[in-house]
């Protein structure tokens, strides 16, 4: 037991010919809005299917709100309210009938929401699920979602088909009403600005692997490029450089920590420290998702001594 | 950063009417006011918390906010700028560490009475660090000490038109 809203701990899942999910474990905070960021294909929703129970793992193990996944299903299917990417419900129903048929499984669920909600969103309760628009949809999977009383809300890019008027909505919602409870909302979006404004945690995962779990703000408080002209210096294996990327005659040096320290070291060693620049969330995204190029000294007649490790 | 008031925003709340149409009274019309006074950057590299905490900062040193002037709630700042309430909350707590804000029971928040009442001495250990930045930055972007003093000057002066034009805006609102 753990008081986080997911844990997870060394997570596997195989499918034929791919490791979908490799190794991941995650903590996710309870009443914070949790960023689940990666590519296509990266494991995102494999990962969510094995935290609903949709999907077993097949190394690992994870908890939702305490509870143990695999055993505990039924109550964190009570307690969690689940946005899926492919939103299709049965087609011949209204919103009405919907709200109707789903308010049975929650204890907790709450028509006064159905009512706020439904207006809010200006969803036509009464026309067949199949003949709504995509955006129309998706307001209804987030009413459905919204009037549980959740704990936890998992939402799978629940952005898809929204007007920019309707995601500032939701984005209130969310902030106002979820969080604002002390309830957790864990989100995985391609809408790196909507996460990024109102996630406090991201956690960014490529090939099925975590590559960074932090606190945002601390993010923001701390990773820089260091921009170095001329006089490159090898790539350390500093722990706090997590990449070296070049363009043209410069090297840029993503720092996680202590970025003035380690400009100061690099002037020392005989470099040019051109710029240390503070960078937001879709930068360090790319940076860290995409291979960079490595930098080395050769390239740009480098310093005969590496950066020494005491940094 | 450090904008006039009234310049950012989403302006959605200009004009504060209850339900009934009858206009609210002037401390409700006080705390719209800096609700959209308020606003922040959410891609820039500055953490959103530090944007929130400037911002009030400034308004104080530029005299738009005044001591007794209530802030809007955590959740109404949260929902109105978008961010998260934890967001909120720990830029109000860094403030009120600092002295610069209080909340008294019942949770509401206010500019505290005498944010400037601390020792001289303690202001200016308060102010090292950013003194220290603005140096080493300086330095790193090959400026002469003499710009760098420059620019400092042309901020100080900046914040007195901020003055000024805040005068304006509290006849407009009190």
């Amino acid at each position: 037991m753990n008081d986080l809203a997911i844990w997870s701990e060394k997570l596997v899942k195989i499918y034929p010919g791919v490791r979908a999910v490799d190794g991941l474990s995650l903590n996710v905070p309870r009443g914070v809005a949790y960023g689940f960021l990666g590519r296509n294909g990266a494991g995102k929703t494999s990962t969510i299917r094995i935290l609903l129970g949709l999907a077993r793992p097949t190394e690992g193990r994870a908890t939702v709100l305490g509870f143990s996944v695999g055993r505990d299903q039924v109550a964190i299917l009570e307690r969690t309210a689940f946005v899926s990417e492919s939103k299709t419900l049965y087609g011949d129903l209204t919103p009405r009938e919907l709200v109707r048929f789903t308010r049975g499984f929650y204890p907790n669920w709450s028509d006064q929401a159905v009512t706020k909600y439904s207006r809010l969103f200006e969803i036509p309760m009464d026309r067949p699920f199949s003949k709504l628009s995509q955006g129309n949809r998706t307001k209804v999977y987030l009413l459905l979602a919204l009037s549980q009383g959740a704990d936890l809300l998992v939402l799978d890019e629940p952005g898809m088909g929204l007007d920019p008027v309707v995601v500032d909505e939701f984005l209130r919602v969310l902030v106002e009403d979820v969080i604002g409870d002390g309830r957790t909302v864990f989100i995985s979006s391609h809408q790196l600005a909507d996460v990024e404004q109102i996630a406090d945690w991201v956690g960014l995962i490529d090939q099925g692997k975590l590559l960074l779990e932090a606190r945002l703000d601390d993010i923001k408080s701390q990773f820089r490029w260091v921009t170095v002209a001329g006089n490159a210096l090898p790539p350390t294996k500093s722990p706090e450089v997590l990449l070296v990327a070049r363009e043209g005659d410069f090297c840029k040096y993503l720092v996680k920590k202590d970025a003035e320290a380690f400009a100061a070291e690099l002037s020392r060693q005989g470099a040019t420290v051109a710029e240390v620049s503070p960078l937001g969330l879709r930068e360090i995204f790319l940076a860290l998702v995409r291979k960079e190029e490595a930098c080395t000294s050769g390239n740009v007649g480098g310093v005969p001594a590496p950066i020494s490790s005491a940094l | 950063m450090a904008t006039a008031p009234g310049s950012g925003g989403r302006g959605k709340l200009c004009v504060p009417r209850r339900r009934d149409g009858r206009a609210l009274d002037k401390a409700t019309v006080a705390v719209y006011q800096y609700s959209m006074l308020l606003h922040v950057n959410p891609a820039s590299g500055v953490p959103t918390y530090l944007q929130i905490e400037t911002q009030v900062k400034h308004y104080i040193a530029a005299g738009a906010l005044v001591p007794g002037d209530a802030l809007p709630s955590v959740r109404k700042l949260a929902a109105d700028l978008r961010i998260s309430t934890n967001t909120v909350a720990r830029a109000y707590q860094n403030l009120e560490r600092d002295g610069v804000l209080r909340t008294v029971q019942g949770g509401r928040t206010y500019v505290a009475e005498n944010p400037g009442s601390f020792l001289k001495s303690e202001r200016v250990r308060r102010l090292r660090p950013y003194a220290r930045q603005i140096a080493v930055e300086g330095t790193q972007l090959r400026l002469e000490p003499r710009e760098i003093m420059e620019l400092v000057q042309q901020e100080l002066d900046a914040l007195e038109g901020v003055d000024e034009r805040s005068g304006d805006l509290e006849r407009e609102t009190r």
